[in-house]
């Protein structure tokens, strides 16, 4: 275990001096990427301070959906993200291998390396604006819901981890896959908004066979209504199937892989 | 034989890697039409109204549809190529030729714009006629947009240059490159139309160029300006143009006497 601790403190210290190279560089890309995460709660104040918005969403009930989302992500960001840019530029280069020598297990290896800081802005805004929901909407953390809560945001993150090491394994059989990232970003934004304004064939989709719903909509609808048990068990059957896809795939990918010479 | 055959499927290989892209592309738009247009239908159905901040629920998607066909044409990474032209040297190449500079980058802007056009336009008009069926207002609208549209490509290429070659005094600028894109995103009205914004921002935002790089061309094209505004508005576009050419020129005086490379 302690080997592993040292692993993950050695490579983020190590990224860390990297980006303090350009200290500079660091300070603007940080405070520009926790800027653009305020641009969806900036949208949606924008549309409640001129119109009554959605059906069933008060603006501080839509700042805890996308709160959540925005931590979520942001927890992705700084621990998971990275995962792939360093497969798929590793892939292309042919450097591989490298991870393959390393008296680690490649995914645990790669997993426990990939700690990004960028990504701190982003999970600090998520942070900051549940803060401000729950203080606003008086939501108090001793609850079987917010109980609930935890253990669904628990789910969103297994499913981020998920897709990020079925992306890597992809791009060992596709070669290339930032399309495949730029793909699933662009599938996240469904998430922004409540499952309840799409039309059922949507709303099933996020549910059980992509359930990006956990991220946004079912932990925000845990905290202000409550969710069944029955709804809870789905969900994770959901995420668990999705985790045991990515983990086949990856296993089928390094089968497959074979290195310059092999 | 097997050679050949290696051949064959090394460059299949890549020609896939590109229909690949390709294939994204055509989902990746409409996937964010579908997600507006059920998210301001909700909206339009709670509110019970006709019309909000001057737009339909017609003329919203049609902005959004637009919004996007408008950053087709005006996306550019000229700010990347110099960033990395900066940081590997390769920037002397561009600096060797007997050409000016800023003519050489407006070349390659085009290739990288006709490909992106390429890729997306024709999935994009489609999805959007089959959302709303395009509003067309008259052809004068058409034109003049057109010629906003010119303008506006000139305006962002000239700010992503000018981001672009502040690399040759900070090195590394992929942060102020984010930053742009966050500034943009807000400012140009590609998150919302900015009528949405409060008075007070509605007036800053006319003394900025940003507003000019979509909201005002969309505008222009769904006949929510009157003539006689429309050419206000080019008039202001064009002068931004000119002042914004004249900033980079002296801009690039400057910053390529700061560089030092092998051959100069």
């Amino acid at each position: 275990m302690s080997r592993h601790w040292n692993l993950f403190v050695r490579t983020s210290s190590l990224r860390l001096s990297a980006e303090m190279a350009y200290k500079l560089n660091f300070w603007i890309k940080s405070l520009a990427i926790t800027l653009s995460d305020f641009i969806g709660p900036l949208f949606i104040l924008l549309i409640y301070t001129t119109t009554s918005g959605i059906e069933g969403w008060t603006f501080p009930e839509f700042i805890l959906f996308q709160g959540t989302l925005i931590f979520a992500m942001g927890f992705s960001h700084v621990f998971f993200a990275f995962i792939g840019v360093q497969v798929i530029d590793m892939v292309r280069l042919g450097k591989f291998d490298s991870v393959l020598v390393k008296p680690y297990n490649p995914l645990v290896y790669l997993t426990l390396s990939s700690f990004d800081w960028d990504g701190l802005g982003e999970l600090l805004v998520g942070f900051a604006l549940l803060v401000w929901a729950f203080i606003v909407l008086g939501i108090t953390v001793f609850s079987w819901n917010f109980l609930v809560y935890l253990f669904v945001v628990l789910l969103a993150l297994l499913f981020f981890y998920s897709i990020i090491v079925t992306i890597c394994a992809l791009s060992f059989l596709l070669i290339k896959s930032w399309a495949l990232f730029a793909l699933f970003f662009r599938t996240m934004d469904f998430a922004k908004y409540p499952l309840d304004i799409y039309g059922s064939g949507l709303r099933v989709l996020f549910t059980f066979f992509l359930p990006l719903g956990v991220a946004s909509f079912y932990p925000a609808k845990a905290l202000l209504e409550g969710l069944s048990g029955w709804t809870v068990l789905q969900l994770t059957i959901s995420v668990g199937i999705i985790f045991g896809i990515s983990l086949i795939l990856w296993h089928f990918a390094m089968k497959k892989y074979s290195s310059a010479g092999g | 034989m097997g050679g050949y055959l290696g051949l064959f499927k090394a460059s299949y290989k890549v020609g896939m890697q590109y229909r690949f892209d390709f294939f994204v592309g055509l989902i990746r738009i409409p996937l964010t039409l579908i997600i507006l247009y059920y998210f301001w239908q909700a909206i339009f159905a709670y509110n019970g109204v006709e019309m909000i901040n001057g737009y339909t629920f017609e003329t919203m998607i049609a902005y959004y549809a637009l919004s996007m066909i408008v950053s087709m044409f005006t996306f550019t990474d000229i700010d990347n190529w110099i960033r990395y032209g900066v940081k590997s040297g390769e920037i002397v190449n561009d600096y060797l030729m007997p050409l000016n500079f800023i003519w050489i980058f407006l070349y390659t802007h085009f290739g990288t714009v006709t490909m992106s056009v390429l890729i997306s336009l024709v999935p994009t008009l489609v999805i959007a006629y089959l959302f709303i069926g395009l509003i067309f207002v008259s052809w004068l609208n058409f034109l003049l947009f057109i010629v906003s549209l010119i303008i506006a490509m000139g305006l962002l290429f000239l700010i992503s240059l000018f981001v672009g070659l502040l690399a040759f005094w900070l090195t590394e600028i992929r942060g102020i490159i984010k930053f742009k894109q966050a500034f943009i995103i807000f400012f140009s009205g590609g998150l919302i139309p900015l009528s949405f914004f409060p008075e007070i921002w509605q007036k800053i935002f006319a003394f900025l160029p940003f507003q000019y790089l979509k909201y005002v061309p969309i505008n222009i094209y769904l006949g929510i300006y009157s003539i006689p505004e429309i050419w206000l508005n080019l008039g202001i576009m064009f002068i931004w143009l000119v002042l914004l050419y004249l900033i980079v020129l002296l801009q690039s005086k400057f910053a390529f006497k700061r560089l030092t490379g092998v051959g100069i």
